[in-house]
């Protein structure tokens, strides 16, 4: 049965983001932060809740692979910078011991009396939001295919890659979609590489959330990012059924017109596959 | 013009909470207290903040009757113990009067240079935690219901009734929309019942606050919970924008998936119809 590998050190699995930052990815959603910013803060606190799922007492536990490709303009890079702009592929316990920069920020906590106060919380960030240019999606995922292939092809007992594509617009370097079957074709022993899309807005427009047919789509490019997304293994539909989300077999692993919370909640499902082994 | 009564003590308000107290509420907070202990704080909280409101140099004044109903099991209840456990509404002055004790907390405040520091204080319990049984929600509104009836055939000039409903689950009762269509057709001369509703989450899943729209809800249950909350009136959307909330025209009185920080939030703008005459 494919998706039932445990995740170990010697069997880690990976995760691919591949993140929109072209122009349009400025526009405003609630709270007055662009889509850029959004999004760029939902992947830092994923990346950092990633290092906190492999922080064991003997350190960071290299469960986990991971790649950004950020895409905008005619460039296609890795989103991180410093000693691991490198490869797209880092190892989290790197990743750990390289962010950008350390922000102190403030979280909501309990104050033991009824009551909510504000506590100081460090945020380390990985990503800036940048945003300029047009939209090479082809190219970007020309990219995720070859890291993919490459990976899958050193890791061949490992839980297969998990892409995160994230974007808000159509491709300006000519059709994606069989760029990102090829992508759906890649596997290792476990089964099939996933490919999950998250389309997002900066508001209007009807959500639609983990679909199960194309008929719930009713524009050719919402269709054809149906087309491109796999379907939400057993255990990810578990996950997102639990969160609420009404869930069929089929369902794809597709938001489209995603607003700030389902941007949350794509991230969170997409990046849990079991981590089982080595605890 | 509904909703304009001046809050006097010739012409009080009611408030009533209704309280889910099923075995879910057991679930930890992401603050690590229960559902039912941090909504049993927040409750004493507000609680004492009515009673601060309604306290002038001659004493508390009576501009609030004040109840609690919970549920569990098969049946509902009065909330309170001791002496206001015999009568289902208080003037605010008898549970001024009332605590069932007094405890010493030790509560985080902020400190010098913005650091949070632990100091005692004084925290008075009127209402305890309790969770066990299954989610007798009709049976908790139907009281609600007839305790409102009663109350604005007696106060036909007061600002009408606000209901506080706070669960966490399905009910195990039957369909509580009929209900809460019947509390929310209940009048004074200024209005109709007000009730809104809390569904509490351990977490995980993001909140969706104050929602004008039964798209935005994925959960067929929070559908349900959007249909059976009353729009906000003027002052609550006021209370709401001043704590940093969006609110859109047509905004209920509704929140899904709160965790701590929306609990507060919800417990302090629901409360808060505005007190103009007597001052």
């Amino acid at each position: 049965m494919a998706y039932t590998a445990e995740i170990s050190r010697d069997n880690p699995t990976c995760f691919l983001f591949v993140i929109d930052q072209s122009g349009s990815m400025d526009e405003k959603v609630e709270g007055g932060r662009s889509k850029a910013q959004f999004v760029s803060d939902v992947l830092n606190k994923t990346l950092y809740t990633l290092v906190t799922n492999c922080s064991k007492a003997d350190g960071v536990r290299n469960y986990f692979d991971v790649g950004i490709i950020a895409y905008g303009g005619s460039d296609v890079r890795s989103g991180f910078g410093g000693a691991i702009s490198g490869n797209i592929i880092q190892r989290i316990s790197d990743i750990s011991e390289n962010p950008l920069r350390v922000e102190d920020r403030t979280r909501r906590v309990d104050d033991g009396a009824g009551g909510i106060i504000d506590q100081a919380t460090k945020f380390p960030v990985w990503l800036d939001p940048t945003s300029s240019g047009g939209t090479p999606m082809r190219a970007a995922l020309l990219k995720a295919m070859e890291v993919a292939a490459q990976w899958s092809d050193q890791h061949r007992h490992s839980y297969p890659p998990t892409v995160l594509h994230v974007t808000d617009g159509q491709s300006t370097d000519g059709n994606p979609e069989e760029l990102a079957d090829g992508i759906r074709q890649i596997s290792t022993d476990d089964g099939q590489v996933l490919l999950f899309n998250l389309h997002v807005t900066a508001g209007g427009g009807q959500e639609i959330v983990f679909p199960t047919s194309e008929s719930a789509l009713n524009d050719e490019y919402s269709r054809m990012l149906f087309r491109m997304s796999s379907t939400l293994p057993g255990h990810l539909a578990k996950f997102a059924g639990d969160k609420g989300y009404s869930i069929s077999d089929g369902t794809r692993g597709f938001i489209f017109n995603g607003d700030p919370k389902c941007i949350v909640d794509f991230f969170e499902i997409g990046t849990r596959p079991r981590l089982v082994a080595d605890r | 013009m509904s909703f304009s009564a001046e809050i006097s003590r010739a012409s009080p308000t009611a408030i009533l909470f209704v309280i889910d107290q099923s075995t879910s509420m057991r679930d930890r907070l992401q603050s690590e207290k229960s559902k039912s202990e941090f909504l049993a704080d927040v409750l004493n909280k507000t609680l004492y903040t009515l009673i601060t409101t309604c306290s002038k140099a001659d004493g508390i004044r009576d501009y609030f009757y004040v109840g609690v109903v919970a549920y569990s099991g098969l049946d509902a209840r009065n909330g309170f113990q001791g002496i206001l456990a015999n009568v289902d509404m208080h003037p605010i002055s008898r549970i001024a009067d009332a605590p069932l004790r007094i405890e010493t907390r030790i509560k985080k405040v902020v400190g010098p240079n913005d650091v949070l520091v632990e100091e005692p204080t004084k925290f008075p319990i009127w209402f305890e935690p309790q969770n066990r049984g299954k989610t007798s929600m009709c049976a908790g509104l139907r009281s609600a219901c007839s305790l409102m009836r009663a109350w604005c055939s007696q106060h036909q000039a007061s600002y009408p009734p606000t209901v506080l409903h706070v669960t966490d689950g399905h009910p195990t009762d039957g369909n509580p929309e009929p209900i809460a269509d019947e509390i929310k057709r209940l009048a004074t001369e200024d209005g109709p019942c007000l009730l809104f509703n809390l569904h509490v989450d351990i977490g995980g899943a993001p909140p969706r606050v104050f929602p004008n729209d039964e798209r935005m809800l994925h959960d067929r249950f929070g559908k349900t919970l959007f249909r059976m909350s009353s729009e906000l009136p003027l002052h609550a959307i006021q209370a709401a924008k001043k704590k940093g909330h969006d609110i859109k025209s047509g905004a209920r009185g509704f929140v899904f998936n709160a965790g701590i920080e929306e609990i507060v939030d919800f417990f302090d703008i629901g409360t808060r119809p505005s007190i103009v005459s007597d001052r």
